[in-house]
């Protein structure tokens, strides 16, 4: 696993949990807010006042796209995200193969299918939306 | 419409009965939602002579269209009831993540009647609710209780509770959640009433939108609006809201020591950086509500003490209106006031009213429980404040806040009581901006400091053009026109109906046209900013009816006589002191209520298409003359 460069880059120290990156993901990609569809995760450790922050590293190798049976991920050519195309069969593979967790299965109309960063097709829109700049480009 | 989950749980906690129904659709229309919806419930669903503490009393949790969406803020749940403390509608809202995950859940509203027979709590797992035995959490402090739930169902449920306070009916008890809390006009003991420890709730759903170009847009401009607002994203952002303190002794507008001064002489030592950079004994965190891009809220840890939220309004209750600077002691209320779940507004206040009683002589150690309650002693305020949040000894006395106790010691003890329909007021001295006295005077639900927080304008010079406030006001005139406070007012309202933190509106930040587009983005209901504030003139003028119904007049809506009386020591506007009748005839003027009655005219129910409420307000006032 070699992370990328062009990616969604974090800072934690400064994240204070408030979830619009989250929310606007959430919304950008499927027109609703919803906690379990998202392609950032915001998640409190033990300690109070520190947070997690899980989110693709569009890696350079690409374990996800490996791991795809049906070899459907790849890197978009504009964006550069590692990017889920058409024809998932949602069998999880990428999501178990993810090294970060960055990848989960939520349901899109009754079924089941991974969903992750896919840069917003170029602009992410988390990063304009997080108030602390713990999010940049 | 998109935005609302249309869903409402009814819980009648006495049968046990769960009943899920959709949304009234006519209070969505005249209302809007949150705070509109719950005061709509009480008007339709409960007696309206209910005690407050009575399974009559309806407790309605309600979030709003836009909460748990992108909008900034958007966390806001309105808890709406009958008040214990002042017997007038109760309405406070609170952040944190439960509003969010309610939608998320499935319910725009969860509504409580009736009383347990033994301690519950309520669980909300997406479609699955049911009632659980909380016996065994029944003596446990608010975090505990929180952590022993999350124990119970898993740590990603988002739980709201009460703390010993609430157990014990104190009027002061707020509601939990996650270090923010639904503070003023006693909920908790509401809850507490009613046997119900806690509601807990987990969301998978989603909450849809109608149109997300739209929205995208709408919610770039508001984020911009409010990040181009220098003090809020600056200091406020910073700091948290303790950053007001300076500005608020500046211009002369800091309660000090029960409101005798309305400056601090030792306003150094309380200043917030003295908190932050002393990180030998404090460590502070940012924590966030759902979707908040201010971040008021800043977390302390005083050596082994979590203390949880430390605001604007703690610092100033139990600082400077105590007469108390040191902050270990400050940090040490604020603690208290977490766990055991009290208003922090109106326990800074009880205390430093019993302070001012001690020192007239009016009250002596034998109701002091042999504390020296002279103001400026920290310990003192803490060991006291410790005994009203459990009822300990003399703790009992002053539980209920100062104007119960007032009434308990009798004499002298009212003429020191700084509340209005027995609500204590928060930290703003209204000498010191003439807005303020009506904004306390008026407000519905005893003295807020939200309804509107007027003192930017007049006092600190802010000026808001979408409200049509183009022009500096007066902070010291009661004779000056009060039209803009109306639409200021209503403008605060709608956050509370809308589900997104008034903090968004407080320094002018966001206009109510970009409100209206974040509306009408989320439901697809073409909606511009005037008719989103009349949704809140509606409900503003149902809360009027109610509190009519329930015996409150024109003299309710008057401050203490202190105000009036003895003047401001110091700041701009030393030597100044209220002309409360004058505010009061200009603000009625200018919202069309009557002066005799303190109610909207007939024609002006009328123009909000209220008939039907004014017919029973108006029936009444016939049998009173």
């Amino acid at each position: 696993m070699k992370p990328g460069v062009i990616k969604v880059k974090t800072n934690k120290e400064v994240c204070q949990g408030c979830r619009s990156c989250e929310a606007v993901c959430s919304l950008i990609h499927t027109d609703a807010v919803s906690p379990q569809t998202r392609g950032i995760q915001i998640s409190e450790l033990g300690q109070l006042g520190k947070f997690k922050i899980t989110v693709c590293q569009q890696c350079f190798d690409m374990p996800c796209a490996e791991a795809c049976p049906e070899k459907i991920i790849a890197r978009n050519a504009y964006s550069g995200a590692v990017a889920i195309g058409e024809g998932c069969i949602g069998c999880g593979s990428c999501a178990e193969a993810c090294p970060f967790s960055a990848i989960v299965m939520t349901d899109f109309d009754g079924e089941v299918k991974p969903f992750k960063c896919d840069l917003c097709g170029g602009l992410p829109e988390c990063v304009s939306a997080c108030p602390r700049q713990a999010l940049s480009w | 419409m998109k935005g609302y989950k249309n869903c409402i749980i009814k819980v009648d906690l006495s049968s046990g009965n769960i009943k899920k129904e959709h949304l009234n659709a006519d209070y969505i229309k005249r209302y809007l939602g949150g705070e509109g919806y719950g005061i709509a419930l009480l008007w339709n669903h409960m007696p309206l002579d209910a005690d407050p503490l009575s399974p009559e009393n309806l407790l309605s949790f309600n979030t709003g269209p836009m909460t748990g969406t992108p909008a900034p803020s958007a966390s806001r749940t309105s808890v709406c009831f009958m008040s214990p403390l002042t017997n007038t509608i109760g309405a406070s809202n609170m952040g944190s993540h439960f509003g969010a995950e309610l939608k998320f859940a499935g319910y725009d509203t969860v509504a409580f009647t009736g009383k347990a027979e033994k301690p519950v709590y309520l669980l909300i797992d997406n479609e699955k609710v049911e009632i659980k035995d909380a016996s065994s959490l029944w003596g446990m402090d608010t975090r505990e209780t929180t952590e022993a739930i999350k124990e119970a169902e898993g740590h990603d449920i988002k739980v709201c509770c009460i703390g010993q306070s609430g157990e014990k009916l104190s009027s002061l008890a707020c509601i939990f959640s996650d270090d923010c809390f639904a503070g003023r006009g006693g909920a908790g003991a509401v809850m507490g009433s009613k046997n119900l420890k806690a509601v807990a709730v987990r969301g998978n759903g989603k909450v849809e939108i109608a149109d997300t170009d739209a929205f995208k847009i709408a919610f770039k401009n508001s984020i911009r609006e409010l990040r181009e607002e220098a003090y809020t994203w600056g200091p406020v952002h910073g700091y948290g809201t303790p950053a007001w303190v300076g500005g608020a002794d500046d211009f002369g507008i800091l309660p000090t020591r029960n409101y005798i001064n309305n400056k601090f002489e030792e306003i150094e030592k309380v200043l917030p950086y003295n908190l932050w950079n002393n990180t030998d004994k404090y460590k502070m965190t940012r924590r966030t509500c759902y979707a908040c891009q201010l971040g008021c809220h800043k977390y302390v840890v005083m050596g082994d003490v979590e203390v949880g939220e430390m605001e604007y309004e703690s610092l100033a209750a139990f600082g400077p209106r105590c007469g108390v600077s040191d902050y270990e002691s400050i940090c040490m209320a604020g603690y208290y006031t977490t766990i055991y779940g009290i208003d922090s507004i109106s326990g800074g206040s009880t205390i430093s009213a019993i302070m001012e009683w001690y020192e007239k002589g009016i009250i002596t150690k034998e109701q002091t429980d042999g504390l020296e309650m002279n103001f400026g002693n920290g310990p003192a305020m803490v060991e006291m404040l410790r005994k009203m949040c459990l009822r300990e000894g003399c703790g009992d006395l002053y539980a209920d806040g100062s104007f119960a106790a007032a009434k308990k010691i009798g004499g002298k003890a009212m003429d020191y009581v700084m509340a209005v329909k027995g609500m204590e007021i928060s930290a703003t001295d209204p000498r010191g901006s003439s807005s303020m006295t009506i904004s306390f005077g008026t407000s519905e639900r005893g003295a807020c400091h939200m309804r509107p927080y007027a003192a930017t304008i007049d006092a600190f010079g802010y000026l808001y053009p979408d409200l049509d406030i183009t022009e500096p006001k007066d902070p010291f005139s009661d004779t000056e026109d009060k039209s803009w406070l109306k639409a200021l007012k209503e403008c605060f309202v709608v956050t509370n109906l809308a589900g997104i933190c008034d903090f968004n509106v407080i320094n002018t930040e966001m206009k109510p046209s970009t409100m209206a587009e974040l509306y009408t983005a989320i439901t697809g209901v073409e909606i511009d900013k005037y008719e989103l504030l009349r949704t809140a003139e509606r409900t503003i003028a149902l809360e009027r009816a109610i509190n009519y119904i329930r015996g409150f007049r024109r003299k309710d809506d008057r401050l203490p006589k202190r105000f009036m009386t003895e003047p401001a020591t110091g700041g701009p506007p030393a030597g100044r002191v209220t002309d409360m009748e004058a505010a009061l005839d200009k603000y009625y003027e200018a919202c069309s209520y009557d002066k005799e009655t303190a109610v909207p005219t007939l024609e002006k129910y009328q123009e909000l298409g209220m008939m039907h409420i004014a017919e029973k307000v108006y029936n009444l006032i016939k049998q009173d003359a």
